[in-house]
């Protein structure tokens, strides 16, 4: 781990999904609109997250070249079967953005240098050096970065580099009116995330655990479609600067459960692609060798 | 079900379909190449491929520098391309080098790869001109020296090496993706490499059956047939494996960007099936020479060769589109 690196904790338990983080992230780092939201049937519209969701208060869909931070609306209702029996309802908000993986995905395949590990132990893009290859869209674990294609480079959250610099805390973290979002020293989050689920956990709200780190926590979720089933602290990637204390399941936030560096498969697949090299040479050679014996042997008869 | 977490593919675009199509022939006829300058080189009974070695030699250096400006053009800025090799001064923090090498990206060794393989073309490119009496043979000099590098043994293995890397790049650089299908395998690498030498024995058979060369025919006719049995086996692992981590519907049964029907009809049909059906039976037939005698010969029947190694392509380019586009349809 980056010694004295800096990150955010986000505890989703006081997110109130007002978006002040959103509109402080677009309004600091000054990032274009993209081109607007479209109605949800124009299909490319959709994919290119500028549609309008139709999900709940959600307007951006997903992380994205022109937001870089994203607040998820997640709603546990259940089927209404016409009563006004609503106590087992919850509403879960979190305010997502770029990780800044201890082992980033994007990170190691960059070929040009453009995405690098800063002095903060955050994963920041030179513009100038990026050359829109894209292939850290596709290494990302957790569909963060993206193509900017107004730009044709690469956006995604830089952990307000230029406000770090002057000694200042994010944009994101500054706005967020219930600290929802704290900026600090990941050591010094850590301790407080280990305190906050305690914490949690003391008031039976056994639901709560962290995401990114593996602090020892425990529990069992008590609401919702996976209500009972255990929960427990997860280190991914090698650990994330930016991470979450959440109270389901990571697949109920859009987080990937067990995200895997796309690096795993470098040496395997370059081992397989070796074996197949000497079969083809072998059996090039083999085709070749055939020939000419029944070549040589016809030229006998 | 397809991991939900990644964003669209963006390399699901013909312009990448089309780039790897063609490098993957390029490096598959430099692959044929090297294969018949190096058997041809250990014995007279070779002179036919070496025939069709030279006149292949014209294909790869063109192919390269369409590759080159396919890159090029979908990056969208030409200069942007030699951050990959050269350091960007605003990239100064991994190192002092003034060349940029990232060993732990495939695009990287891709990058480097590429252009070496790109240089080497040039051999049997000027080794064409020179077969061809475009450029006269000399007992020294510059003809002196093409002649010894297109046929040098050492040289040609080295080349094929470079030629197996180039066609192999490709899927190792999908391997290492968080993307659906792409990254649930570590075989593309391996495939790509296996139809890129596929292709390079299409491109030998049409030159072989166009140019009447019966005997190199018949080697590359059991080139196609142990290539196509590989890419098979190859296949039928890739969809087991697609299968087992859930992945395989977006490869055998997608309609909505077509990759079933073109993984079926080229890849499964064209590519395997194709050559594997109609080239399977074939030993040495009789060929008539001068004075009406009949000698027999490890030949082949000329005059459908051609048509099985213009299917073969049509096949890999189905295998292109349909990697290509199966991440983007396993989102869909």
């Amino acid at each position: 781990m980056t010694v004295n690196a800096k990150g955010m904790f986000v505890d989703t338990t006081v997110c109130t999904g007002c978006k002040a983080c959103q509109v402080a992230c677009k309004q600091w780092n000054e990032i274009e609109p993209g081109s607007g939201p479209i109605g949800m049937t124009n299909e490319k519209a959709v994919r290119e997250h500028t549609a309008f969701t139709g999900d709940s208060y959600d307007n951006t869909g997903h992380l994205n070249a022109y937001d870089w931070r994203h607040v998820k609306f997640i709603e546990q209702i259940g089927p209404d079967k016409g009563t006004s029996d609503r106590t087992g309802a919850r509403w879960l908000m979190m305010s997502d953005s770029c990780k800044h993986c201890e082992q980033a995905g994007c990170l190691e395949v960059c070929p040009t240098g453009a995405l690098y590990r800063t002095q903060f132990g955050s994963v920041d893009i030179h513009q100038d050096v990026c050359i829109g290859c894209r292939y850290c869209v596709g290494a990302c674990p957790f569909g963060v970065i993206e193509f900017n294609k107004n730009t044709g480079r690469v956006n995604k959250c830089i952990l307000c580099q230029d406000r770090l610099e002057q000694g200042m805390s994010t944009a994101c973290a500054k706005a967020c009116p219930t600290s929802s979002l704290t900026y600090g020293k990941v050591d010094d989050l850590k301790l407080m995330a280990a305190e906050r689920v305690r914490t949690l956990h003391a008031r039976g709200q056994t639901d709560a655990y962290i995401y990114g780190w593996d602090l020892g926590n425990k529990g069992t979720i008590t609401a919702g479609p996976n209500k009972g089933a255990a929960v427990r602290d997860m280190e991914v990637v090698g650990g994330l600067n930016v991470f979450y204390l959440l109270m389901d399941k990571p697949e109920v936030y859009n987080l990937p459960a067990n995200p895997s560096l796309p690096q795993r498969n470098f040496a395997p697949s370059a081992g397989v692609a070796l074996i197949s090299a000497a079969v083809l040479g072998v059996t090039g050679l083999a085709a070749f060798r055939r020939r000419r014996m029944a070549d040589a042997a016809a030229a006998t008869e | 079900m397809p991991n939900p977490y990644v964003l669209e593919p963006h390399w699901a675009n013909w312009m990448l379909v089309l780039e790897m199509f063609v490098a993957g022939v390029a490096a598959g006829t430099f692959f044929l190449i090297a294969l018949m300058n190096f058997t041809a080189a250990r014995g007279a009974v070779g002179a036919e491929d070496r025939e069709v070695a030279a006149r292949m030699g014209f294909i790869p250096l063109p192919l390269m520098l369409l590759v080159g400006l396919l890159l090029i053009v979908d990056l969208g800025e030409p200069g942007r391309f030699l951050n990959i090799i050269f350091r960007s001064p605003d990239a100064a923090e991994r190192g002092p080098s003034p060349l940029m090498f990232n060993g732990n990206s495939p695009m990287a060794w891709g990058t480097y790869v590429i252009t070496v393989f790109g240089a080497l073309t040039l051999i049997p490119f000027l080794d064409a001109l020179l077969h061809t009496g475009r450029i006269r043979r000399a007992k020294d000099g510059l003809p002196r020296l093409i002649e010894a590098a297109a046929h040098n043994p050492v040289g040609m293995v080295v080349c094929a090496l470079f030629a197996l890397a180039v066609g192999t790049y490709s899927g190792i650089l999908l391997n290492v993706t968080s993307q659906n299908v792409w990254g649930d395998t570590i075989l593309l690498g391996a495939m790509y490499m296996v139809f890129s030498a596929l292709s390079g024995a299409a491109v030998a058979a049409i030159v072989a059956d166009r140019f009447k060369f019966p005997r190199t025919a018949a080697a590359v006719r059991q080139l196609l047939v142990w290539f196509a049995a590989i890419a098979g086996i190859l296949v039928l692992i890739l969809v087991i494996n697609l299968a087992i981590v859930g992945r395989a519907l977006p490869l055998v049964a997608d309609l909505d960007q077509l990759v079933a029907p073109v993984f079926w009809l080229g890849v499964v049909g064209l590519a395997i099936l194709y050559p594997l059906l109609t080239l399977w039976r074939g030993g040495p037939i009789r060929v008539k020479r001068g004075g009406g005698t009949t000698a027999v010969v490890a030949g082949y029947d000329l005059g459908r060769l051609a048509f099985v190694g213009a299917g073969v392509l049509l096949g890999v380019l189905a295998f292109r589109y349909v990697l290509l586009y199966s991440a983007l349809a396993a989102i869909q």
